[in-house]
């Protein structure tokens, strides 16, 4: 009898308890990889990356999202997790590596109950159970921020940017951070706030400037500083503007013919640089193209044109200045432009900016962000995009919680509590989450150095006797009040953080058989996962 | 192989001739062997997916050839990702399609039956017994059972929507939304309710849109009375809401028009030069002019625009949106009445259609934005907007949700149930047996084989819940025999009861007669073939 094969050569298929181990391993293993950055004395990670074309091609990071972005990963389960920390950097910014570290938690315990025989299915309802009375847990600890919400934004900040490489000037990009989202009055459009890496000075000449900084700069001999501007903000061809009749091309029959041509061409230049000077306005900001021609007749004008603003950065203009994008010049009674007070350039490093100051709309504003070296400036960019994240999350749903380990032990003892009231095997996997829950103080400890299982049991032991806000103060390595602290973190970030966490695992623990496709051939893939 | 090499024929001269050509290049097996050999490749990929099967069946990650990973519960999915090679494990492949096509839900059960089948009729072959004969004996077989579940089903209230809810449960009960599934069940009955036609039993699936944005949890996943389209607002500053609109649906772009003959214009002097231009810029104006007058307040469009159009869009106050999909178009002109018109010149005021709230949603810190129309005059259509954590969270939430849609349809289509459980197959089981005994001649074998297999559907349930299978199954047996309760199926939950009437797990029937006619066809399709001839692949290509 022939042997039959039924996937494709190169396919495979593990199953049952090999499936389970494959998927636990590569959970597992990811989890490790970013354990070591959790916490306020985490340690970064270089990468290293494989795309020789990348410049430098190298980062200096802590942010989970990104170090598992850049590692390309084959293990299908650990694809879930990756999965997993991309979708809470989308959704709330930061919590991306706590999020990954308690999924691979939640497996590591999950493992051993599956080694004890228990069914995954029982595990998978018992984590059910867990997350449902820790998530109880976690509202009940929640505290609206009311009036004070300045206060706790500024807390939250500092908070979160103490994991970060931002962590020496903490306090200054916490004040940075909560005043740009401040300024954007809830609307938590991210947009608004722009922010421009400039290589040189140190972190902390990094600064919050109230107008709108663009990196372009105006045509040669217009007006370099223009006062009471009035903007026109527009996006339309500048070069030749050719016809754009479909087929159709030009044919003349002498030399004579086409300097007409050009003249008209040149005339329907002039005639739109006409129009848009009929606006009355004295500053002209095109997205596309200026050609040199239009340029001449702007500066001749004295009016102020910049080219090639790209896209985000017009819209953000538009939204900056109150004006509208424009593509037709024929109704100037109707366009709508922007204001600001004062357009000038200025020097940051050895770069020109032009700044709009006294901009119409005080909701958009720009950081300025200052380093030594371009990974510092790309880690700090994103230390503060988390930041601001978390903060726009907050503004929306104003609730903290206690940071510093110390809502992971209350939910963990919490579930601690219910798991005696469980009977049937279900209790062992609801004790399990909260063993796993507690893990997360536990490594922070353990990266800070300090004796972390006699703080954890200490801190077990505070929350037992009902002190919900005790955490751990990593600077003196004790047990205290975090709220007086000021450590304190967003409800919404850690809801979510558990949440997912829990459904990631939940997904994995489900599978029992790993089918893979043979590989497509193809050339060398560069592209992250 | 004694058979293949007979095929090498001598003419009379003892030369050899060749019959098929290349047939050096090609494996062949013939008779019981090629029977047997389908039989255990059929089995190895019904083996896969038996682990998936009920309330506490397990999922199967798939890797795809690039490398996405899916997870899912769904036989279907599971099938057709698995990369198979074998010819017979394509037809079962197909197998588990077709179900999927005609049914939408047992996608798994059926490939599991004819699996077992398989596995029974092999049984039978070792004994001598020929495949033709036991295709025979399954086929009338199929027909006890099927009658036996007419015989067994319950009229269902349809109206009920409670009940219907309780029925959308029991095929969401396998899947991986289960942690919400009061609440995804509600919003598959809702959905189906909608568009349902309850007069003419008919269900337009193209009316319920599915749309999945990752982010947020299961638990956000909500159904939306209108259309929601992955799209914004061409220009960036077009109004965010309109309330009222009267949206104009067109599937002319904004553009300079195309003629679709191909031309050349010439422009041989400056005043074509300028004419041109005049004309251009006339074109466009008249398309504004004749969106405007129409009276519309929205215009969806399913071309792009031009961004001197977009403009123009802008300062005439005429929102508008670009690029939307054929299929969407279609389901925004249902749901808000209108026309799709082809051409500016043939808008009118009758052409236009009605939406109550047009917006934009926006999602997490991410800058995701989508449109969603709603309170539209025709509130048949509808969309279900999936949450989850991750990507394979949401995908397989759809497929569940499609499963879970397609069970409702076929209520509504047809409103006999039976009761879940593998009860249904027990009592199928029990009649096909006993009539077995009446039947003379070789089918008798069949006959009892077939009731066998049939057995296997609540055996798998049974194992895959971490029962003791052949005790969970005969104490079944003994019960439903003894009380000549149909409904006593395995208690796969631990609710404590075996009656699945009480459970509320309920199936459709015709899922169930389909699922066992469909695994009957193909089991004896392949014991039908008796020969194949494989191509070397390598050599040969593909095939």
């Amino acid at each position: 009898m022939l042997p039959v094969q039924i996937l494709k050569d190169s396919a495979q298929e593990e199953r049952g308890e090999s499936a389970r181990l494959s998927s636990f391993v590569g959970a597992i293993a990811i989890g490790d990889l970013v354990k070591s950055t959790l916490g306020p004395k985490g340690m970064d990670k270089i990468l290293i990356s494989g795309n020789p074309e990348s410049a430098g091609g190298i980062k200096v990071t802590n942010d989970g999202a990104t170090i598992l972005k850049s590692i390309g990963v084959d293990n299908p389960a650990a694809k879930v997790l990756v999965d997993m920390s991309m979708t809470q950097d989308h959704e709330v910014g930061d919590g991306t590596t706590s999020v990954t570290v308690l999924a691979a938690e939640l497996l590591k315990e999950a493992e051993k109950l599956v080694n004890q025989r228990i069914h995954p299915q029982t595990i998978i309802s018992g984590y059910r159970r867990a997350l449902g009375i820790a998530q109880e847990a976690l509202k009940k600890s929640s505290i609206e921020s009311g009036d004070n919400i300045r206060e706790d934004l500024l807390k939250i900040a500092r908070t979160t940017l103490g994991s970060k490489i931002l962590s020496q000037h903490k306090e200054h990009f916490a004040q940075l951070a909560v005043d740009a989202v401040l300024r954007l009055k809830g609307s938590g459009n991210l947009d608004a706030i722009q922010i421009i890496k400039k290589l040189g000075g140190s972190m902390n000449e990094s600064y919050l400037d109230e107008g709108f900084l663009l990196e372009k700069l105006p045509g040669m001999f217009q007006p370099r500083r223009v006062e009471k501007a009035k903007i026109l903000i527009a996006n339309t061809p500048m070069d030749t503007d050719k016809v754009k009749v479909f087929g159709s091309r030009v044919r003349v029959d002498g030399v004579a013919k086409v300097a007409e041509l050009e003249a008209a061409e040149k005339l329907k230049m002039k005639e739109k640089v006409d129009k848009i000077l009929g606006h009355n306005c004295n500053v002209f900001i095109n997205r596309q193209l200026i050609y040199n021609y239009p340029e001449q007749l702007f500066a001749d004008a004295k009016v102020m044109a910049i080219e090639h603003a790209d896209f985000e950065g017009i819209e953000r203009l538009a939204l900056v200045l109150g004006g509208e994008i424009v593509s037709t010049f024929d109704s100037p009674q109707t366009a709508q432009f922007g204001y600001c007070d004062l357009i000038e350039e200025i020097m940051i490093g050895e770069d020109r900016l032009l700044r709009f100051s006294g901009v119409k709309l005080g909701e958009a504003c720009s950081v300025v962000l200052r380093g030594a070296t371009q990974q510092i400036l790309e880690e700090s960019e994103r230390s503060l995009h988390d930041a601001l994240c978390v903060l726009v999350t907050h503004v929306k749903e104003s609730k903290t919680v206690a940071g510093a380990g110390a809502s992971e032990i209350l939910m963990s003892t919490a579930i601690a509590m219910e798991a005696q009231k469980v009977a049937g095997k279900e209790a062992l996997a609801v004790e399990a989450f909260g063993r796993a829950l507690a893990q997360l103080p536990t490594i922070i400890c353990d990266n800070a150095g300090l004796d972390s299982a006699e703080l954890v049991t200490r801190l077990r032991a505070e929350h037992a006797n009902g002190r919900h806000s005790f955490g751990i103060d990593i600077e003196k390595g004790e047990v205290a009040d975090v709220t007086k602290l000021g450590v304190i973190e967003s409800y919404n970030v850690k809801l979510c953080m558990v949440s997912s966490a829990a459904e990631a695992t939940e997904q994995i623990l489900r599978v029992d058989d790993i089918i893979k496709a043979a590989p497509r051939a193809r050339a060398q893939d560069n592209r992250p996962c | 192989m004694a058979q293949a090499s007979a095929q090498l024929l001598f003419d009379e001269s003892g030369q050899p001739f060749i019959v098929m050509r290349e047939q050096e290049n090609q494996k062949r097996i013939t008779g019981v062997e090629a029977v047997k050999s389908h039989i255990l490749a059929a089995r190895a990929v019904a083996n896969t997916l038996r682990t998936s099967l009920g309330p506490r069946g397990l999922d199967k990650m798939l890797v795809s050839p690039d490398g996405d990973v899916t997870i899912t519960n769904d036989g279907a999915t599971i099938m057709e990702k698995m990369d198979v090679q074998h010819h017979v494990a394509k037809l079962m492949v197909e197998l588990s399609k077709s179900q999927d096509h005609e049914i939408g839900d047992g996608t798994t059960g059926v490939v599991v039956l004819a699996g077992a089948l398989l596995e029974e009729a092999e049984k039978l072959i070792d004994r001598g017994i020929h495949p033709i004969k036991i295709a025979d004996g399954f086929d009338l077989a199929c027909k006890k059972a099927l009658e036996t579940l007419d015989s067994i089903s319950d009229k269902f209230p349809v109206e009920n929507r409670e009940r219907l809810v309780e029925t959308a449960q029991t095929s969401l009960g396998s899947k991986i939304v289960n942690r919400s599934i009061r609440q995804f069940a509600e919003i598959a009955v809702d959905a189906v309710l909608s568009v349902a036609d309850i007069e003419t039993k008919d269900v337009n699936f193209e009316m319920i849109k599915m749309e999945g944005k990752v982010g947020g949890r299961l638990e956000d996943t909500i159904l939306v009375k209108g259309i929601v389209i992955d799209k914004t607002m061409s220009h960036p500053q077009m109004p965010k809401e309109i309330k009222n609109a009267k949206v104009a649906i067109l599937t002319c772009p904004f553009e300079p028009p195309k003629p679709k003959t191909k031309h050349k214009l010439d422009i041989t002097s400056t005043e074509d030069f300028k004419a041109l231009r005049d004309y251009e810029r006339e074109t466009f104006e008249t398309m504004i002019r004749q969106v405007k007058e129409s009276g519309a307040t929205l215009a969806i469009c399913q071309w792009g625009f031009d961004d001197e159009a977009n403009h123009l869009l802008q300062a005439n106050d005429l929102p508008a949106v670009r690029w939307v999909g054929g299929p969407e178009i279609e389901l925004l002109a249902i749901a808000t009445n209108a026309r799709i018109v082809p051409r500016f010149s043939e808008l009118t005021k009758e052409k236009l259609g009605t939406a109550g709230l047009v917006r934009e949603i926006t999602f997490g810190a991410a800058k995701d934005r989508m449109l969603s129309i709603e309170e539209c005059p025709n509130s048949k259509a509808v969309t279900v907007f999936v949450r989850g954590g991750n990507k394979m969270i949401i995908d397989e939430a759809k497929r569940a949700l499609h499963d879970a849609l397609c069970v409702i349809r076929n209520l509504v289509r047809d409103s006999r149930i039976v009761y879940g459980g593998g009860s249904a197959e027990l009592a199928a089981a029990i009649q096909v047996a006993k009539e077995a005994d009446r039947i003379d001649g070789i089918e008798q074998y069949a006959f009892r084989a077939f009731a066998d297999a049939l057995e296997s559907i609540p055996m798998a349930l049974a194992e895959n819940s971490g029962l003791a299978p052949i005790e969970a199954l005969s104490d079944l047996k003994a019960k439903q025999i003894e009380t000549g309760n149909s409904f006593l199926g395995i208690d796969a939950v631990f609710a404590g009861t075996n009656d699945m009437k009480e459970q509320k797990v309920i199936e459709t029937l015709l899922s169930k007669r389909e699922q066992i006619s469909l695994a009957t066809q193909v089991v004896r399709m392949i014991l039908k073939i008796d020969d194949v001839r494989v191509p070397d692949d390598e050599k040969m290509g593909p095939y």
